[in-house]
Order: C-alpha cells, then sequence, then structure tokens
C-alpha cells in the first residue's frame, strides 16, 4: 500500500501527549519521525503510567512508528546535528515552552535560513501570542481557562474536567491538520512557514453553543448534567442495567420515539410535538417517558431504538468499549508488538482511506534506538559516533 | 493567499460534524459548495440561537461556504452534480450510508466522470460493520465511546460533556483525512474514497482507559478533577466559584501554602510529602484547603498564586473566556456578516499559519443563493438555468 507521506521528514521535539499525538498521525501516514528526546533522559511520558516490563504503556501507546535520537540539543555539537537534520527535513514540529528554541539558537528564524522550505510547527498551552504566553500549560489549567469545566457536570455539583486528555489530543490533531495544509501549499508553491496553536484555543473552539447563546442571547449557559439547552429529549435514561442515551433533535423523530415506546399521542400533545415545547415542558415529558427505560436493560433498549431508527446508544464503560463489536468490525484495534511493552492492542488510526490507508510499521522506539544509524546517515563516522556517546552529547 | 486555494469542494454535509470540517477547508481557502435539496434544507437552519429568523449556529458552521440547492434525486438534478463534480477535487458528505449512492451519486458513479475524485465520508459508525445503519448524534457517540464513563466524579455517575466534543473531533479527523488526500492526489494523481466513523474518531482520543485497560487488566474509576499520583491536583471551592490547582511537588506545596497563608498546613507532617498528601487527600486534605480557599475570590487566588510561579486558574465561564485579553489577541471571536442573521459573532480560526492564515471571511448562504452563480461557472447558459429552476429542480435564494 502506497503511503501518502513517504519521503517527509519530521524533526520531532515534542513530548508529553499533545505533540506526539500530532506527530503520530504524520508518522501513521508514512512521514519519517525522528523523535528528538533529551540525552539519557527522554521524553517525559516514559515516566507516565501503565507501566509493563518497567516500560511505559502511555509512551508506547502515542510513539508508535516513529524513530528515537537521544540528543543534548544545549550542546554545541548537539545543536549542530538538528541543523544537520533540518537541512533535508520538511517538518519541524515543538511543545516547549514558550522562548525555548529561540534561546537555543534553533527556532523558525534560525532553521529557515538553513532550510527555507522548512515548516516549523509549535503547539503549547496558550500560543505564540497573548498575555499568557509563557504560561506553562497543565491540563487542569487550560480546560479551567476555556470554560469547558464550567459547562461540564450537573447544576447542583462541582465544574467537571473532561476525562480523556483532549486539551492535548484534539489541539495535535488540529496543529496535525494546520501542518498538512502548510505542506500542501509548500507542495504548489516552494514556500514554507511558521505556525502555532493553543489547546485554550483548541477547547474554546468547540463550545460553540455557550458562545453563540452569550453573544446573541445574552444568556450565561452553564453546566445542565445530562441535558441540553437546544433539544429535547437529549439526555441520559436510568435503565435496569445502566445509563441509556436518546438524542432527539427533530420534531419527526420525536414521534417515531414515541410510537416506538407506545406512547403515540405524546407526540401530538400540544406541550411536546415541539421542541420548544419539549423544552419548556421538560419535567412533565420525562415523567411521561422516563418509565419506558427503567425495567429494561441496555441490551434491550438498543435493540428497541436501533430497529426504529431512532437515535439512542447505551453508555458503556471502558472493558465494553474495547469489545465493542462495531469497533472490532471497523478494525480499530491495532496488536502492537512494542520493543518495550511487549505485545499489547491500541486504538488504530480512524482515518480510513481506500487507496492510502494508516499503516502499523513498529511499536514505540527505545530512548536513543535510533541514535546511531541517524548519525551515519548524516555523515558521521564511526569514530566520531562513538565520541558523542562519550561526551553524552547523544 | 490560503493554503486551498483552488480546491474545490462539493459539499452534502448537514448537521454537525461533516459540516465543521468543511468549515475548517473553508477558512483555510477551499471553495466549499454547499448542496441542499428544496424541501430538506440543513436542519441546523433552525438551531437556536436565531437572529432577524436565521440560525446564528448555521452561521458559524458554514461560513465562507456558497450554496446552491438542487434536486439531486431527479435525473436532471443528478446531471448537474456530475457537471459540478467534474470541476471539483472533493466531494464531502455525511448523509445515511447509502442515500447517495440510492440516488446514483456514490463514490463509484462520480469516480466515472471524475476518476481522481476525492471522496470523503463521515457516518456515525462507518460504512461497514453490524451497526452502519444505526442513527446517532453527539451524545450518543459520547456514550457507546466511553467518553462519559471517564468523565465525571467518583462518588458520580458518568457525565456527558457539555458541548459537541465528538463531533469537532470527528469533524477534525474527517478534515484531516480529506488533507491527506489532497497531498496525495497532488504527488500522484489519484483520488480515492474516505471511510470515517465517529465513533472510531472518538476510540481514537481516549487516552488512558482503554491504555491501561489492555496493558493491565485494571479499570480506571473515575477520578472527578484530581490525579491519583498528584496531590493536590484539583478544583477547590471558592468564595465565588472555583480554582484549579497543579501542585506536583514538595517544593510547590510549601510556596502554595505560603501564598495562601496556610501556615499550619505547611508544617503539617501529615502532607509533607506527595505521596502522603495523596493518602490523606480524600479523608483530610482536601477539607481542610477549602476551608481556606472558600474565604477567597477565585481571580484573586489565581493572581496570588500565579506570582508565587504556581501552576493554577480559577474555573473560568465561557462569557469569562470570551471576554479575556488572551482570546481577543488570538482572534478566537470574530465578526462576520451573515446574509441571514446579520452581523453575527462566531468562533474564529483555531490553527493559526503565518504565510496562509485561515480566516472566516464571510457568514454563510441562505439556501440557493449562489446557485445561479455556480452553475454559470460551469458554463450553464442563462436559459438551461431557468428552465432548471422553472421545472423545480433548482432553485435560487
Amino acid at each position: 500500500m502506497m503511503k501518502i507521506l513517504e519521503g517527509v521528514t519530521v524533526v520531532d521535539f515534542t513530548q508529553a501527549y499533545s505533540g506526539p499525538f500530532c506527530a503520530m498521525q504524520l508518522a501513521d501516514f508514512g512521514a519519517r519521525v525522528i523523535k528528538i528526546e533529551r540525552a539519557g533522559v527522554g521524553d517525559q511520558s516514559r515516566e507516565w503510567t501503565p507501566f509493563r516490563n518497567d516500560y511505559s504503556g502511555y509512551y508506547a501507546a502515542i510513539n508508535r512508528n516513529k524513530e528515537s535520537l537521544s540528543l543534548d540539543i544545549s550542546s554545541e555539537e548537539g545543536k549542530e546535528i538538528v541543523r544537520k537534520l533540518v537541512k533535508d527535513a520538511d517538518i519541524v514540529l515543538e511543545n516547549f515552552k514558550y522562548g525555548t528554541l529561540t534561546k537555543m539558537g534553533l527556532d523558525y528564524d534560525a532553521l529557515k535560513e538553513i532550510n527555507p522550505g522548512i515548516i516549523f510547527a509549535s503547539l503549547s498551552g496558550f500560543g505564540q501570542s497573548g498575555p499568557y504566553k509563557k504560561l506553562a500549560a497543565y491540563d487542569n489549567v487550560v480546560q479551567s481557562m476555556c470554560g469547558i469545566m464550567d459547562i461540564t457536570g450537573y447544576p447542583d455539583g462541582d465544574p467537571c474536567r473532561v476525562g480523556p486528555g483532549i486539551g492535548d489530543s484534539f489541539t495535535g490533531l488540529l496543529l496535525c491538520n494546520g501542518i498538512l495544509m502548510a505542506y500542501l501549499h509548500k507542495l504548489n508553491t516552494g514556500e514554507g512557514q511558521n505556525l502555532n496553536i493553543a489547546m485554550l484555543d483548541a477547547l474554546f473552539g468547540i463550545e460553540e453553543n455557550a458562545i453563540l447563546y452569550k453573544s446573541v442571547l445574552d444568556q450565561n449557559l452553564t453546566r445542565m448534567g445530562t441535558r441540553n439547552a437546544m433539544f429535547a429529549p437529549y439526555d441520559v435514561f436510568t435503565c435496569a442495567d445502566g445509563l441509556y442515551t436518546i438524542a432527539i433533535t427533530e420534531d419527526e423523530d420525536f414521534a417515531r420515539f414515541c410510537k416506538t415506546i407506545g406512547r403515540p399521542e405524546l407526540a401530538s400533545d400540544s406541550r411536546f410535538a415541539a421542541n420548544a415545547g419539549r423544552l419548556a415542558n421538560y419535567d412533565a415529558m420525562m415523567v411521561q417517558i422516563v418509565p419506558f427505560f427503567t425495567d429494561k436493560t441496555r441490551a434491550q433498549l438498543d435493540g428497541v431504538f436501533t430497529e426504529a431508527g431512532v437515535a439512542g446508544g447505551s453508555v458503556q464503560d471502558i472493558p465494553e468499549v474495547v469489545h465493542d463489536e462495531q469497533l472490532n468490525a471497523r478494525g480499530m484495534l491495532w496488536e502492537i508488538d512494542d520493543p518495550g511493552i511487549g505485545k499489547y492492542k491500541n486504538m488504530a488510526n480512524p482515518i480510513k482511506m481506500s487507496l492510502t490507508p494508516p499503516a502499523l510499521r513498529c511499536g514505540a522506539p527505545l530512548l536513543g534506538q535510533d541514535t546511531d544509524h541517524i548519525l551515519k546517515e548524516l555523515g558521521y563516522t564511526d569514530q566520531q559516533i562513538a565520541q558523542l556517546h562519550e561526551d553524552g552529547t547523544v | 493567499m490560503k493554503a486551498l486555494d483552488g480546491v474545490r469542494i462539493i459539499d452534502f454535509t448537514q448537521r454537525h460534524a461533516g459540516s465543521a470540517a468543511t468549515m475548517l477547508l473553508a477558512d483555510f481557502g477551499a471553495e466549499v459548495i454547499k448542496v441542499e435539496r428544496p424541501g430538506h434544507l440543513d436542519p441546523v437552519r433552525k438551531w437556536a440561537p436565531m437572529q432577524n429568523g436565521h440560525s446564528v449556529y448555521f452561521a458559524y458552521l458554514n461560513r465562507g461556504k456558497e450554496g446552491i440547492c438542487l434536486d439531486y434525486t431527479t435525473q436532471a438534478g443528478r446531471q448537474v452534480i456530475l457537471d459540478l463534480v467534474k470541476t471539483a477535487d472533493v466531494v464531502c458528505e455525511n448523509l445515511p450510508v447509502g442515500e447517495l449512492e440510492h440516488w446514483g451519486l456514490g463514490y463509484e458513479s462520480l469516480k466515472a466522470v471524475k476518476p481522481d475524485l476525492i471522496y470523503a465520508s463521515l457516518s456515525a459508525f462507518g460504512h461497514t460493520g453490524p451497526r452502519k445503519d444505526k442513527k446517532a448524534d453527539d451524545l450518543t457517540i459520547q456514550a457507546i465511546g466511553g467518553m462519559m464513563d471517564r468523565t465525571g466524579f467518583a462518588d458520580g455517575p458518568a457525565t456527558p460533556v457539555g458541548c459537541r466534543v465528538s463531533n469537532h473531533i470527528s469533524a477534525a479527523y474527517l478534515a484531516a483525512g480529506i488533507n491527506l488526500a489532497l497531498i496525495h492526489k497532488q504527488k500522484t494523481g489519484q483520488g480515492q474514497m474516505l471511510d470515517l466513523s465517529e465513533l472510531d474518531c472518538l476510540f481514537a482520543m481516549m487516552e488512558t482507559g482503554p491504555w491501561v485497560y489492555n496493558i493491565t487488566g485494571k479499570v480506571l474509576p473515575r477520578t472527578g478533577n484530581s490525579y491519583p499520583s498528584i496531590s493536590p491536583y484539583d478544583t477547590l471551592k471558592a468564595k465565588d466559584g472555583f480554582l484549579s490547582v497543579g501542585i506536583s511537588t514538595d517544593n510547590q506545596w510549601q510556596k502554595f501554602c505560603a501564598a495562601l497563608g496556610m501556615t499550619e498546613l505547611a508544617q503539617n507532617e501529615l502532607y509533607m510529602t506527595n505521596e502522603s498528601r495523596g493518602d490523606h487527600y480524600e479523608t483530610g486534605l482536601k477539607d481542610e484547603l477549602e476551608a481556606f480557599t472558600t474565604q477567597r475570590g477565585k481571580f484573586e487566588m489565581e493572581a496570588t498564586l500565579r506570582e508565587a510561579k504556581l501552576p493554577c486558574a480559577a474555573v473560568y465561564t465561557v462569557p469569562d473566556a470570551m471576554a479575556s485579553e488572551h482570546i481577543a489577541v488570538r482572534e478566537m471571536l470574530v465578526e462576520v456578516d451573515d446574509a441571514g442573521a446579520g452581523r453575527v459573532t462566531i468562533p474564529g480560526t483555531t490553527a493559526k499559519l503565518m504565510k496562509t492564515p485561515g480566516s472566516a471571511q464571510k457568514g454563510a448562504p441562505l439556501a440557493g443563493q449562489d446557485t445561479r452563480a455556480v452553475l454559470e461557472g460551469i458554463g450553464y447558459a442563462d436559459g438551461k438555468i431557468d428552465s432548471l429552476e422553472s421545472d423545480g429542480v433548482i432553485c435560487e435564494a
């Protein structure tokens, strides 16, 4: 199978979750991602649980398909190696604290002198501009400041962060889009550029319901638990063995829902026929429909609603998700043989393409695994390489 | 100059996720021609909030696009699509699986008139698998994909995220897929078909839940806003809201106590190390901290702790965030003129490209606003357009 980004080289300084997640999208489609890890220390996520065989599964899960160069970029020789790499590379990716690479003489302005067409992408909590650009990006800090915590949770409860770290992964994916578009521009014009993204902006940008209610109606939306300001019933129901969701946004779907639960007359009840009425008479509506759910299992409910064409879905726990028949039928679990943690299953890349699908080439690299052969490619002799190891540069 | 100048997308997407993908591409210069059927307009045209009788939600999701109104279920309408596709790079759609194929507008049919076409489909569960025809919205995917399970407090239920997070994740993956396909076409001249599933996309971003389960067999509990291995890393009640802190070292702990005047806590043997703070967090430390934090304002504490260089943030409401200097400098709120709603303030473009920036230049099209112009652009004479209109095949705004 052809690989779209075959021949594209990424010099990747990133650590933790967001940057490596971005780089992984490129690696999954054939780009050569050279991970530059601090000599002797490595990517900080190598310290993150879960562990197996004393290796980090967290690190393994987001660094598949990459190479590792162990390097001290604060040394002169280390910087020289970076420059040599960048000369023939297409993309540089970094998520350091603001100003770090500038201090080292390895920022966009410096590197574009070596390679005018380079695409230089920066990911950080608050971006390369604005009053917070120097603030360290902690997941709860970013989630707190964008408003997403305030709108998640129950009205009588505390604000709640989004469990999975989408501040990192979603931002990484949006930056990947930026990189791909910059690369397309370069293919068309030869011109490189720098780009940056802020986690705060990425999460702010997906709260449009609350943003628009404020900008248009001057309403301050806050957390509503399982309910929704715009649609009803769009909610979570307690059933015999857990929770089941219904998501209705059209009046004709409500009619179908009512028929399915054996209450067709509700759809012509003047209180509930239209969405606005259902929102206004929410509690009265719920009294009528909740009983249908309480004595049935999720499987029973799902059977009924799927058949009827009503948007319904079981709240699944993680084991149920991992064993989900649809996800498995879609090939969404890759079996990976990782040099550190051994054999394990990981989420596959979901971008399914008929000619150029994403591909698993290898697990995540051990620290500095590829140092020597990368240095050889750059023209270093065996003796020079041995010296670099001795000096602690690599 | 924009990165996607010259890229033409025939856009059948409706509702949210698909339209958010083509929105991103339109921001970066793609010519997105939104196709709606008379009598079956995009339901988002009725989504609140409304202004001047038009949906601002629609204005946001469809900004920068052109709009044609066309009954492609007729032979004549189908031919118009075929003629349009001959001039296009991409067809994008998120209609029920099999619908476009039913009307003779599936990948194979369109590839016949445009061999290098990129045909990008998004659906809830994909075009393959036992549940491919199941209906779903954002909440459905959050439930099935485990996002709800991993969000919420230890002593509370699985909790939905308060915005359309699953739709946005799918949109970003769909846009990336189209960008990848455009790169491949640029290099090889080949088009192809993309088949994305919202459930697949959400699953790919579930982070530690599946990793821990697959690698160790353990099932992680919900932990609300705290991290089990760092303490105190949590969201605490303030006098006027909430404050999040991320104290991960013993040195930071001492500075934290000093900054908030919690001298006794600083000296308490029980809380000297990260590990012991973690052990005692739920059984005493959190309450002791909140005895202090509930006395002070969230922004006041944020300022004090930031001066001490400690990771923290007040919990901002969305309006707080909207009013912040950061959002203004980053241009994450922009004003555009929408043909229907009028002047609107909507979220801006997130990725900042320095040479080829993205931007929202104008609002969304009225239904059929650009029908005539688009058809003239592909060589249809006025007479032909008039007769398509009188036959009810097309309509103009």
